[in-house]
């Protein structure tokens, strides 16, 4: 039998997930990893705090490639031509199976004049952090387009730095893919006494004094943020032969057109069990549970993704947020509570007796039995009524769709 | 692995389980210590859950496939390959709230009175047997080991 050779394009959550799945089972099989990161094992989501202490700044330990038995290679991987990788140094890296997990590129939309400008910026990795910070001393007022999630750490991220921030929002509320009006109108309400926020606009231009605004005003700044969102990195494969969508095409093996060839995390199409169609998914859990899935099958455990739902959880200068599935959208009876007041907002949408999308605002406590329902499909018709009341709980799940982890049957 | 396991058609709801965990996880271990001069500040690491005549406290499951170690984007949840036990490091965690999102059981509590942190059941790391279990007078809450008990019944 020949010798199994792992490379791995990324190393990321994606991979070190892979490479904890292969080495729980596999001690000595050959693993390389090829990065253009500097620093490896930091964690993505926490690159916008600014208080780190050291044990917090590792997602693992400082030694983790080290004893995993990882050849890393600091180099960018550019394409793959029969079994090989072409980096850019020139060399190449042969293998007999290969996992992409090389992640998401921030969109930069190229009709905003000056966005190639040296005070523009964006936030998805450890260096634009650093960037920033180096950059940020000495100024005082920054612009930050988009009011997602990357938009609201942004946003809090120059909080700490001591900027004064103002976010430009293209939609009339933030969140606007997973939040509705009426939470939306509360998070920009949390936003505002933190920062200033902007609705329905969008930026033309950016010089080094101040952005334009479709409407033609002029907000004083001295550097951007761009923050709209992030797509699939299809560099690699769209080079190499590999089949891409909307992101790397996989079957629910984490396999790509190429049978020697696996990807997963935020660089593939997923399945969405709620939408009932590929589309990426971007978010860390998921990136996770694929990159162990495409770790078994490639040391040849066959193990399938069975598909997932995005969710969010994120907190906007103190007040939490969970968004679950399908939030945003009407496709069902939504089930509602408000306490304006107490800045508390709770919805559900139940669609054929099934929760598909929840919005929780202000009280997020025990919000994973609600990722359970919706991810086990379970017919809520019965409780529906008690979903947010005071005592609802595990106990309102019938005995029969309980966990196995709960309720072995011999008890 | 020993992993707790509820009986609710035994729990009364005496809540003497929640005092006990409270207790085992406060500084002295001493209830009227505990109560006097930790109280407001100690959060306790199950849940007791009521529904008509139906009740029973639930604390974390210790999963196999832990939905919490998937989401956790710090690395403070983590699952200990050798005993089969979910810890959670509080000085790694930053208070995101990714495996309150997770968690199907609800078992993952917010410890928002110090530095933002989550927290769960730990078993009882310092003492011998989960002291919920110790304090149940019925046998609602019952600790045994994992592979002892007959998982191809149940769902
Ligand atoms: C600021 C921020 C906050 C976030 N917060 C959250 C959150 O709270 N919750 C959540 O669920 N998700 C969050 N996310 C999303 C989450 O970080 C991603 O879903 C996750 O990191 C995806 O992991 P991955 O391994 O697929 O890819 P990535 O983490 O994107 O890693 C890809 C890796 O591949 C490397 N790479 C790329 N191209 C090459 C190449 N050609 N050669 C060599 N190496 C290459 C990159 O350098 C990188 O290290 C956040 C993202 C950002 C940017």
């Amino acid at each position: 039998m020949k010798k199994e050779n792992i490379v791995i394009i990324g190393s990321s959550v994606a991979a070190i997930s892979a490479i904890d799945t292969i080495r729980n089972k596999d001690k000595n099989i050959s693993i390389t990893v090829v990065t253009k990161e500097k620093n490896v094992s930091y964690s993505k989501p926490l690159i916008s705090y600014v208080n780190l202490t050291d044990e917090q700044s590792y997602y693992r330990d400082k030694n983790y490639f080290k004893k995993n038995k990882i050849n890393l290679v600091f180099d960018e991987a550019l394409s793959i031509k029969n079994n090989s990788v072409t980096l850019k140094s020139g060399k190449n890296l042969k293998f007999s199976k290969l996992l992409i997990v090389v992640g998401g590129k921030p969109i930069v939309p190229n009709n905003i004049k000056g966005i190639d400008g040296k005070n523009v910026f964006t936030l998805t990795n450890f260096e634009d952090a650093q960037k920033i910070k180096v950059f940020s001393k000495n100024k005082k007022k920054a612009v930050i387009i988009g009011c997602g999630m990357i938009g609201i750490k942004a946003a809090e991220f120059l909080k700490e730095l001591g900027i004064k921030v103002t976010i430009v929002e293209l939609m009339n509320r933030p969140f606007a893919s997973v939040l509705d009006e009426k939470s939306g109108k509360m998070i920009a309400d949390e936003i505002k006494k933190n920062a200033e926020l902007i609705l329905n606009k969008s930026v033309v231009e950016i010089n080094d004094k101040y952005c334009t605004l479709s409407t033609g005003e002029k907000i004083s700044c001295d550097f951007v943020i761009c923050a709209i969102g992030v797509v699939p990195n299809l560099d690699i494969a769209k080079k190499s032969e590999i089949k891409t969508n909307r992101g790397i095409v996989v079957n629910s093996s984490m396999m790509t057109s190429n049978k020697n060839i696996y990807a997963a995390g935020d660089c593939v199409e997923s399945f969405d069990i709620l939408k009932k169609e590929n589309r990426p998914l971007p978010i860390w859990p998921i990136a996770y549970k694929q990159g162990s899935v495409a770790g078994n099958n490639l040391i040849g455990i066959k193990t399938q993704y069975e598909g997932g739902f995005v969710m969010n959880s994120v907190d906007v200068f103190g007040l939490p947020i969970i968004t679950l599935g399908l939030s945003n959208e009407n496709i069902g009876e939504e089930i509602v509570i408000i306490d304006e007041k107490a800045r508390k907002y709770k919805k559900a949408i139940v669609n054929d007796n099934k929760i598909v999308g929840v919005i929780l605002v202000g009280d997020i406590s025990r919000a994973g039995i609600f990722t359970g329902l919706i991810k086990d499909g379970i017919d809520v018709s019965n409780f529906k009524k008690d979903l947010f009341n005071e005592k609802f709980g595990y106990i309102y799940v019938p005995k029969e769709s309980r966990s196995k982890e709960t309720a072995p049957s011999e008890i | 692995m020993k992993k707790i396991y509820f009986k609710e058609e035994y729990c009364m709801a005496c809540r003497l389980c929640e005092i006990a965990c409270l207790v085992a996880h406060s500084k002295s271990k001493k209830i009227i210590k505990a109560y006097k001069e930790e109280f407001p500040n100690l959060t306790p690491r199950l849940i007791i859950e009521q529904k008509g005549p139906l009740s029973f406290a639930i604390q974390c499951r210790h999963c196999e496939d832990a939905p919490c170690v998937a989401a956790c984007v710090t690395g403070a949840m983590k699952r200990d390959m050798k005993t089969g036990e979910v810890t959670h490091n509080a000085e790694k965690c930053v208070g995101c709230w990714m495996c309150i999102m997770s968690c199907p059981f609800g078992v993952i509590l917010m410890d928002t009175k110090g530095k933002k942190v989550a927290t769960k059941c730990d078993l009882c790391e310092d003492a011998n047997t989960p002291q919920c279990v110790e304090a149940c007078p019925n046998e609602a809450l019952i600790c045994k080991e994992e592979k002892n008990i007959d998982k191809g019944k149940s769902k």
